[in-house]
Parts: structure tokens; sequence; C-alpha cells
């Protein structure tokens, strides 16, 4: 009987076991998080040298979103690679996170037009979706420790 | 869903990191099935009833405690 329950806890067991879903983000996402973050800076300070909606500058607002899509690729991938409980996790997270990104959204234009300020999306848009998803990760994360 | 997972893998003395290598998945994946917090995926499921010699419903469902010996002890 005390073998056959050692035996359910053995050597590397542990009952409240830790779900690590962010080693998806790994030394190669965070190199080319870190690209992205210092091509969108530079590209804003291209910007600024050429008239606006100038082909320039359009090329360049281009170039950044480009970036961000092969970030947004880099990092597909490297969930997809996890196993596959972190990666349920991932999804899930990430669902609950465009209700609530809708939600938050469509919910802040009722108030602007009740007469709050408007926010820029396009600035606190992304910030906000990365806490989001981290915090929704860990939260669905705990319902599977 | 119920699992006699951990039953299974106690009877062939090996730990969860083990079994976790088997099944090509990590080691917080078979603590979460055994703790029934998570139900695999069918294909990680077959996998899992192929290891251990069983059919998928021997292990997994409510029968799942009433047999939890394989037919393959090693």
């Amino acid at each position: 009987m005390l073998y056959s329950q050692r035996m359910l806890f053995n050597q590397g067991d542990t009952h409240m076991s830790a779900i690590r879903p962010f080693r998806c983000f790994d030394s190669r996402v965070i190199v080319v998080a870190l690209g992205v973050a210092a091509w969108f800076i530079a590209g804003a300070w291209l910007s600024r040298m050429f008239a606006p909606a100038s082909p320039v500058r359009i090329l360049i607002a281009f170039a950044q979103a480009a970036a961000l899509a092969t970030l947004v690729l880099v990092i597909r991938r490297s969930i997809i690679r996890l196993d596959e409980l972190a990666r349920q996790i991932h999804y899930q997270a990430l669902a609950v996170l465009a209700a609530m990104m809708v939600t938050a959204i469509a919910g802040w234009a009722f108030l602007q037009q009740a007469g709050l300020p408007a926010i820029d999306w396009s600035f606190y848009g992304a910030p906000a979706f990365v806490v989001a998803w981290a915090v929704g990760v860990i939260w669905i994360a705990r319902r599977y420790e | 869903v119920r699992n006699s997972v951990r039953e299974l893998r106690a009877a062939r003395n090996w730990s969860q990191g083990d079994l976790a290598e088997r099944l090509a998945v990590s080691r917080q994946t078979v603590n979460a099935i055994e703790n029934e917090k998570y139900d695999p995926s069918l294909p990680l499921a077959l996998k899992i009833a192929q290891l251990f010699s069983l059919r998928v419903e021997e292990i997994f469902g409510d029968e799942a405690r009433v047999a939890p010996r394989g037919r393959d002890n090693n």
C-alpha cells in the first residue's frame, strides 16, 4: 500500500504542478519582438522627415505593419510547437481576450459618445492586448494546476 | 472525464516525467490529466491507450476505475 502510494507520487511528481505556457516566448521570439519595437521607433522617427500621406511615409507605415505581422506569425509558430495543454491555454486566453477587446472598444465608443475623451487605440491597443493576454494565460493555467 | 492514467502509470513504476517523455508532452500535462483537470485530445488519448495496450474507453470514462490493469505490464 505504502509502496503503491509512493509510486503514485515518485520522483519528478508534484501534485500541484505548475504549468509553464510562457515557454513559447523563447529567446527567438524576444529577439524578433525587440527588433519590431526598434523598427517601430525608427519608423516613427523617419516618418517625421516626410510630409503626411507622402509615398515614403506610407511605405514606412506598410513596413511597420509588415513587421507586426511577422511578429504575430513568429509567436503563432511558437505556440503551435507547445505541448497541447499549454497550447489550449493560449487559445482559450486569446478567445477570452478577443471578446474582452471588442467589448472594451465598443463600450468606450458609447462612453465617448456620452462625452468622455477619445482613446487612441492604435497606441494603447497593443500594450493592453499583451497585458490582457498574459493575465488571461496565467488565470486560465491556474484551472489546470 | 474520469481516467485511470495514474494507476496505469504507477503499475509500471513510471514517474510522470517518464510517461510525459513517452507521450511527447510536458509533465504538467500528464499531471493535469491524472488529476482530471484536463481531458486529452483524441490523438493523445489514442497514444495513451496504445502505450498501455488498452482501449481508450478502458482508460477514460466511468468504467476506467474498474479495470485499470493493462494487458501489457512492461
